[in-house]
């Protein structure tokens, strides 16, 4: 084993993201059968479960930093302890998740090595100069290859939208365990961490009546939410009806507020913004209304209809209620 | 306080981008370009903090001639002053390092942009250049609670509705999140009049940096784009209105 791809795990209060998963299988895709050291970094607080699960994962090594001051995201803490890390280990790829952590563990690591950012990426593998990887651009409309030299340092964030390929490997997990520097405040200072309070947890819906942009005014909401009602489900919503404060942030799906994989997402007037894709594209059914035919949401649907979303809604209440 | 405001030129009406000559980046044939909207959110910050308190804004852009027009329309806005860097980049760790170079030329006490471009769409630019700068910098800021001399509070997401109040301290960089803050619209008056005002153009030269140590910087290479395919499984519903709602709920139904 010569180079070093590391992996930054992504956990929330040391319950592990399902991103983690994908980025260890890219991470093994990548390595192929060139046997890289496949290493996960782990920093936070009452690890030992997420440990278990990295162990399972099938990772060679996990470099773990379990430690009170990491119990909440500190931007200080996590940049020097990261850093430091690279330094020592100079791995030959970073992967990390296309999170709001993960972007900035991204950009730390660029700045600190020099190593080449890549980011917003839906597939990575080796070609013959180097790595070939596919990643969203002009709005999730294309998706344009890029070609990076294979011999330099590389960072590269892996989009939730990114399928990752099923891998295997059965290495005996190695763990490092890491002290943490303690009275590092650097020049920022968290004030508060605080966590939403669910009042309704859309995750756990079988069906999601997703509501976006289409909504020009409150008013228009309550025919969807019927249409939920009816059909079991919950409503949801995307950012801009939740940033209108038409909904609170329990109901808003995407990066910035809950993942769902329910049975059925039904999406009307949701355009499909790269960040909201991220937290829907696992659902098992998508099937999404809009009068743009070009609209990005249609790229992840298995069904879809380029039509008005209050043309088809009454039709769609009527008839469920028949059911 | 000083602000700088990074903004980017966007266009949404584009047809198939090529591929340039050289693989650096993208050649699009876009109409109407605008302000990228978390940049123009990045901006609002900036005018309400000189309503607020004194302060002085300077808009800076990277990008072709075509992107003075966002310059003119933060002038119009209220900034103070604009500056273009000349460059047409897709590559944000090459944006990031021209940007940084303008910003050494400047006095700053804050730098806001947005969290990432309509078209890029890497959430770098903004991060990497605080990281060559070596400044305190925090991502997807919603909103900016107070501001003294040496520090400035804010209100950050972290993800699944996850918030974080930091302080950081200045000078520091925020990358803004688009928001429901209400926009202010120019005068068109205005911005007629402030067309007429010459914008300075910086060269690479003028930023301290040789073109042979960018081209060395250099690791991404386009090879190629074309439209998002779909899921390859989507299956067309048309008809009518009703024919379309009997076959959504067959489909509900089929997969609970």
């Amino acid at each position: 084993m010569d180079a070093e791809i590391l992996v930054v795990a992504e956990h929330d209060g040391g319950e592990m993201d399902p991103a983690t998963a994908d980025l260890i299988s890219w991470g093994e895709t990548i390595s192929g059968s060139s046997q890289w050291c496949l290493t996960a970094l782990l920093l936070g607080h009452h690890l030992d479960g997420a440990v278990k699960t990295l162990s399972n994962l099938g990772v060679a090594r996990i470099l773990v930093c379990d430690d009170p001051q990491l119990a909440d995201y500190n931007p200080s803490l996590y940049r020097h302890l990261t850093g430091e890390l690279i330094r020592e280990h100079s791995p030959q790829v970073v992967l990390a998740a296309h999170s709001y952590i993960g972007i900035e563990m991204a950009s730390v690591v660029g700045g600190q090595t020099g190593a080449t950012v890549v980011t917003n990426c839906h597939s990575i593998k080796r070609g013959e100069r180097g790595f070939l990887i596919e990643r969203a651009m002009f709005g999730g409309k294309f998706l344009a290859t890029v070609e990076v030299p294979g011999e330099e340092p590389l960072v590269v964030t892996m989009s939730r939208e990114s399928a990752a390929p099923k891998a295997s490997s059965n290495y005996k997990t190695e763990v490092v365990r890491l002290s943490c520097p303690s009275g590092h405040c650097g020049l920022i200072k968290v004030l508060t961490t605080t966590k939403p309070e669910r009042v309704e947890d859309i995750s756990k819906a079988d069906v999601v009546v997703a509501v976006g942009r289409g909504i020009r005014d409150p008013s228009q909401i309550e025919v969807f939410r019927q249409l939920a009602q009816e059909l079991g489900g919950v409503i949801a919503a995307s950012r801009p009806l939740v940033d209108a404060g038409w909904f609170s942030n329990d109901h808003q799906v995407g990066l910035s507020g809950v993942t769902v994989r329910p049975k059925v997402y039904l999406a009307f007037g949701i355009s499909g913004s790269a960040q909201h894709l991220a937290g829907m594209n696992q659902a098992k059914q998508i099937i999404a209304v809009n009068s743009d035919p070009e609209a990005p949401i249609f790229g992840v649907a298995h069904c879809g209809a380029v039509a008005d979303m209050f043309e088809v809604v009454p039709h769609l209440l009527a008839k469920a209620k028949l059911v | 306080m000083k602000i700088v405001v990074c903004i980017k030129a966007v266009t949404q009406q584009i047809n198939t981008p090529r591929i340039n000559v050289g693989g650096s980046g993208f050649v699009v044939d876009g109409k109407s370009w605008v302000m990228n909207e978390s940049d123009e959110h990045a901006l609002e910050k900036a005018l309400r903090l000189k309503r607020n308190q004194q302060a002085t804004i300077t808009a800076l852009t990277v990008g072709p001639i075509t992107s003075q027009e966002v310059l003119y329309r933060a002038l119009a806005k209220g900034a103070d002053e604009a500056i273009r860097v000349d460059g047409d980049e897709f590559d944000p760790n090459i944006t990031a390092l021209k940007l940084a170079g303008a910003l050494r030329r400047l006095t700053y006490d804050l730098i806001l942009t947005g969290v990432e471009s309509f078209d890029g769409m890497a959430s770098q630019v903004s991060l990497l250049t605080a990281a060559q700068l070596k400044i305190p910098f925090a991502y997807a800021v919603n909103n900016i609670a107070e501001v003294s001399s040496h520090a400035i509070v804010i209100d950050r997401e972290l993800g699944g509705g996850r918030q974080q109040t930091l302080e950081l301290a200045m000078p520091a960089l925020l990358a803004v999140q688009p928001g429901s803050d209400p926009l202010c619209y120019p005068p068109a008056a205005k911005l007629i009049q402030i067309r007429r005002r010459p914008l300075p153009c910086w060269n690479l030269t003028e930023l301290g940096l040789a073109e042979a140590d960018l081209q060395s910087k250099r690791k991404m290479k386009w090879i190629g784009i074309e439209p998002r395919k779909s899921s390859g499984v989507i299956q067309w519903l048309s008809g009518d209105m009703a024919n379309i709602a009997d076959a959504i709920l067959s489909k509900v139904r089929d997969s609970l």
